[in-house]
């Protein structure tokens, strides 16, 4: 009775793929083209070991390279303001050289631009946000807003142009 | 003296076993090269013949290439071996990367339990690199690696390069030059 139970409870999640992350590149200049496909348990398995790490050396290039004292509590803060203030959060419009916006519609943070030379399109879900910078004296946790990224079955980063195109974006296989 | 020489054939005998049963252990790796111009080389290489060179390397060399050299995110990435091989692994079969650049082309895939790497250069007649290897390599190598406190880890170089020879059999590796063309076999 127990097996067939436990059988039951695993159908969904036979049925059920799990994601995939894509990554695509195309250089217009000499046509070469590049496209990494991975499991997205293989990208946290990733993000589990490394994630730690590669925050510390993002915040020790910073502190190298700049003199602002940023530290995760300031994060946290900025981090918070924004998520109390959806909707638009910059708009830029010039006529001649495009355009570009950020807001956070519903569930998604949104970034869209063009201009002359191609269009931008980020896409991510306000879950990797929460998970990234985390709650009040937690520190920033880039593991966990890799995971928030699972369910999120769309364009992560699209930029085109004639130059070229990157898209990448989590999906089935 | 015909004693003295029964004794010493008996000895030769014994360590020509031995020898043959540690071969077979550890594994024999076939290279055969076959150039355009030459004889065609056919060599068996026992993979206890590195193993044994490991040993005569002194320590000191060995820490500071595998624990000096490398800082906190290059061993947490070694580390991260063993779960991203066993998350490929349960995946099952896909094209992990493909460039492409004209006619040349590398492609990283899962078939099986291997991972194999295809490198083609100037279309189908051109040169090319084909390495397959089971993805357990990967996993062995992080498995010989344990994490001590929050940045450091320590490898163990002999227990890496046991797991490596041991996980290498059958690992094919082709390698087509022109008219030259290498092939190894891990057994």
């Amino acid at each position: 009775m127990a097996t067939v139970a436990l059988a039951l409870t695993a159908l969904p999640a036979l049925g059920q793929e799990r994601p995939w992350l894509h990554v695509q590149v195309e250089d217009g200049d000499d046509n070469t083209k590049v496209e990494v496909n991975l499991p997205f348990a293989a990208v946290e398995a990733l993000g589990d070991s490394l994630g730690g790490h590669i925050l510390d050396e993002i915040e020790r290039e910073w502190d190298h390279d700049t003199d602002v004292d940023v530290d995760a509590e300031d994060l946290q803060a900025l981090w918070q303001s924004l998520r109390d203030n959806p909707g638009a959060w910059v708009t830029i419009d010039e006529e001649d050289r495009g355009n570009l916006r950020a807001r956070m519609d519903g569930d998604e943070i949104r970034i869209e631009g063009s201009g002359g030379d191609g269009a931008l399109d980020v896409r991510f879900p306000v879950a990797f946000g929460d998970a990234l910078f985390g709650e009040e004296g937690t520190k920033p946790d880039l593991a966990a807003a890799i995971r928030a990224l699972a369910d999120h079955d769309d364009v992560l980063v699209s930029v085109g142009g004639d130059d070229g195109r990157v898209r990448v974006w989590i999906g089935p296989r | 003296m015909l004693r003295l020489l029964g004794l010493l054939l008996a000895a030769a005998l014994i360590s020509a076993l031995l020898f043959g049963a540690c071969a077979a252990a550890c594994g024999v790796a076939v290279v055969s090269v076959v150039a355009e111009e030459g004889p065609k080389i056919v060599a068996p290489v026992p993979l206890m013949l590195p193993l044994a060179a490991l040993h005569l390397v002194p320590d000191h060399l060995v820490d500071h290439e595998i624990h000096e050299e490398m800082d906190a995110l290059e061993g947490a990435a070694v580390l991260a071996l063993g779960p991203f091989a066993r998350a490929l692994e349960a995946a099952g079969d896909a094209v992990l990367v493909r460039v492409t650049d004209g006619e040349d082309q590398v492609l990283i895939a899962t078939e099986g339990d291997d991972l194999v790497v295809r490198a083609r250069e100037g279309g189908d007649s051109g040169n090319r690199v084909f390495v397959r290897t089971p993805l357990r390599v990967l996993g062995d190598i992080g498995d010989a690696c344990e994490a001590l406190g929050d940045s450091e880890v320590r490898c163990d170089p002999l227990g890496m390069a046991r797991s490596l020879l041991s996980a290498a059999r059958g690992t094919e590796i082709e390698v087509r030059d022109g008219e030259t063309r290498v092939d190894v076999t891990v057994w």
